[in-house]
């Protein structure tokens, strides 16, 4: 636990989870530890069968843990579930809940009853809702007719009924098409501008999603974390130097690859074509350098040294591990191969 | 309410605090609307008729086949059966209710980790889904009463005992569903195949609480359990109230005010008894697992 005495939105001690199977115990949680400040957004990240379900299933009271405790907001999950259920909403991904038979008004205003809203404030939220999420047209549509993504803008518009202070999100985006899964995305972003505190936790295994969305992320498989951290931070686990591509016309004769590397602060040195493929030869024409720092300042001597050896700058951009290289390195494999091999199981 | 680290949710974000008991009418009035959309919802009004009206009278008409072959029947002994078979349309109902509302909810809507996870507590909304279900299947009910009268049962002079009637139908409902919600917190720790649980129950029930045939035909120690369980108390206040007379053997013997207060003092114990079991029921479901794990795919 941090130092921090004041409640964290999430604040999980070791939470296990065994599920009894056929073929004997099976471990989906392995001693979570997790803490999540109000007004993050956290994201959880890894393949199928990694545990994340299982994690908001406990955290959102659906589910007991086996071993360890968790708390939203001070009040734990286990006994306190009734205040729980107060502050927090749930929204799953690739489901197909709903009754049928009612339309989508009919089924809001009846969740808005079961979060306890008086009828008349409850279809004062209902209504504000269907208008916030743009889904008039269909508010008298049975949800039997409803396509994947509009359900999930119902199933939005339900979890923002009891002004929630905190929302787990399980792969929210799972089967939606790019615009529908963008208007999921500026949703959850909305919801967390409207009023500071607001705490969203999201599972997914979409990797470009967690790094746009997430303030920080925990990478996950066979039920423990295996780093946890800001998008930046996790990325600096598998390279712990700044990497810059500086674009040259050529370069100078009167210089050599070992020279920039015995520059301060330089500690590699790589000739790159404009295809990435390794150059060789010293004098050779070349386009681009992958150069490796200690720190992003020693950048400006090697600028510097270029520019005094007659080379003409084109571009810096500084290259970044993606979160998928990230996850290769903790998992030791890719996120799809993952997923093909818990889809196998 | 403002969120903040130092905030804790003494309050609901939403407002002021509202009592449980009127949280708990919201949920039951919400759940009893959705089982009203939900069992209305024929696609074919013949298919609701056959299910409410031409069910109930093939199976009365069966039974009465039946003891014709034994050469038993009498006015008296059809309105025996009558009133028997038609309250136990609303039993089967209000015992398998709860079950199949959970159920429904987890294997084929899918809703039930949504509801779990509302301030609302299960046990109203299973309540409500039951409610509702036991008065439709009450249109049954009235059905074969009304087959009753046109076979020529008689029934009491000068109309129903609306006093007695009053007392003992709400009491005898509360009963079953009280023991109908007992039997969904077992069911929904179970499987898929937990839907057809309900209906083994309520058959068994059917053979032991007198609707058919008096107590006196089971084995003595069959007919303590038989005295032990409300319903049959239930429809024997009812064939008073009805037809104006007793069953025969010990059911008749009993006093009509001995057997109200047997039957509240049972629906009382019930409901002592059965809130505890369900939310038990449902704790060890979310132990288990299973409480929103979808077992049928």
């Amino acid at each position: 636990m941090s130092g921090s005495t004041s409640p964290a939105a999430v604040q999980a001690t070791g939470i296990g989870r065994v599920f009894d199977a056929k073929g004997g115990p099976v471990t989906a949680l392995d001693g979570i530890d997790l803490r999540i400040e109000p007004g993050e957004l956290f994201g959880v990240l890894g393949p199928n069968g990694a545990g994340k379900s299982t994690l908001i299933k406990i955290l959102s009271t659906l589910l007991l843990p086996s071993t360890g405790s968790a708390s939203i907001f001070g009040l734990d999950v286990v006994t306190e579930t009734a205040r729980v259920r107060r502050i927090m909403n749930l929204v799953a991904g690739g489901d197909f809940s709903g009754y049928g038979l009612l339309t989508v008004r009919e089924q809001l205003a009846m969740f808005a009853q079961f979060y306890g809203l008086p009828y008349r404030e409850g279809m004062a939220k209902v209504d504000a809702q269907i208008a916030s999420f743009g889904i008039e047209e269909i508010r008298d549509r049975k949800i039997s007719a409803l396509s994947t993504g509009q359900r999930q803008k119902l199933n939005f518009a339900r979890s923002f009924l009891n002004d929630p202070w905190i929302l787990f999100l399980d792969e929210p985006t799972i089967g939606l098409d790019v615009s529908a899964a963008r208007d999921v995305r500026d949703r959850v972003r909305a919801f967390q501008a409207e009023q500071p505190g607001r705490t969203v936790l999201l599972t997914t295994h979409y990797m470009a999603e967690a790094d746009e969305m997430c303030d920080r992320i925990a990478i996950v498989d066979h039920g423990r974390i295996l780093a946890q951290g800001t998008p930046t931070e996790l990325k600096r686990m598998v390279q712990k130097d700044a990497l810059f591509v500086v674009g040259i016309d050529a370069l100078p004769a009167s210089m050599s690859l070992d020279s920039l590397r015995a520059l301060p602060g330089v500690i590699s040195v790589a000739a790159r074509d404009a295809d990435g493929s390794d150059a060789s030869g010293v004098g050779s024409p070349m386009r681009r350098l992958a150069i490796g720092l200690k720190e992003d300042g020693a950048l400006g001597g090697v600028i510097s040294a270029l520019a005094a050896g007659g080379a003409h700058l084109q571009e810096i951009s500084k290259s970044e591990p993606t979160l998928e290289e990230v996850f290769v390195q903790l998992v030791g494999r890719g996120i799809s191969e993952s997923d093909e091999a818990s889809n196998g199981e | 309410m403002r969120i903040s680290a130092g905030s804790t949710p003494e309050v609901r974000p939403f407002g002021p605090l509202r009592g449980g008991a009127a949280d708990a009418a919201r949920s039951l009035v919400a759940s009893a609307r959705l089982a009203w959309a939900i069992e209305g919802n024929w696609a074919q009004p013949v298919y609701l008729a056959a299910f409410l009206i031409v069910r109930p009278l093939a199976f009365l008409g069966l039974f009465l086949a039946v003891l014709s072959i034994g050469g038993s029947l009498d006015v008296a002994t059809i309105g025996f059966v009558v009133v028997g078979q038609a309250v136990f349309q609303i039993v089967s109902a209000a015992l398998e209710g709860p079950t199949h509302a959970l159920l429904d909810d987890r294997e084929r809507y899918r809703t039930i980790r949504y509801i779990f996870a509302t301030p609302s507590s299960l046990l109203p909304v299973s309540i409500g889904r039951s409610l509702v279900k036991a008065s439709i299947a009450g249109f049954s009910a009235l059905i074969v009463i009304g087959a009753g009268v046109l076979l020529g049962v008689p029934m009491r002079a000068g109309g129903p005992d609306l006093l007695l009637l009053v007392v003992v139908l709400p009491l005898g409902l509360l009963s079953v569903v009280g023991l109908g919600i007992v039997l969904g917190g077992i069911c929904v720790q179970l499987r898929n195949d937990a839907w057809s649980y309900p209906e083994a129950v309520s058959s068994t029930v059917f053979l032991l609480c007198g609707a058919i045939f008096p107590l006196e035909v089971l084995p003595d120690p069959v007919q303590g359990i038989s005295a032990a369980l409300p319903i049959t108390w239930w429809i024997e206040g009812l064939r008073r109230a009805l037809l104006g007379t007793t069953s025969p053997g010990i059911l008749g013997a009993m006093p009509t005010n001995e057997l109200l207060l047997i039957l509240a003092a049972g629906t009382a114990v019930i409901w002592l008894i059965s809130p505890r079991l369900f939310v038990a029921g449902i704790n060890r479901a979310r132990e288990k697992g299973q409480l929103d794990r979808n077992t049928a795919s």
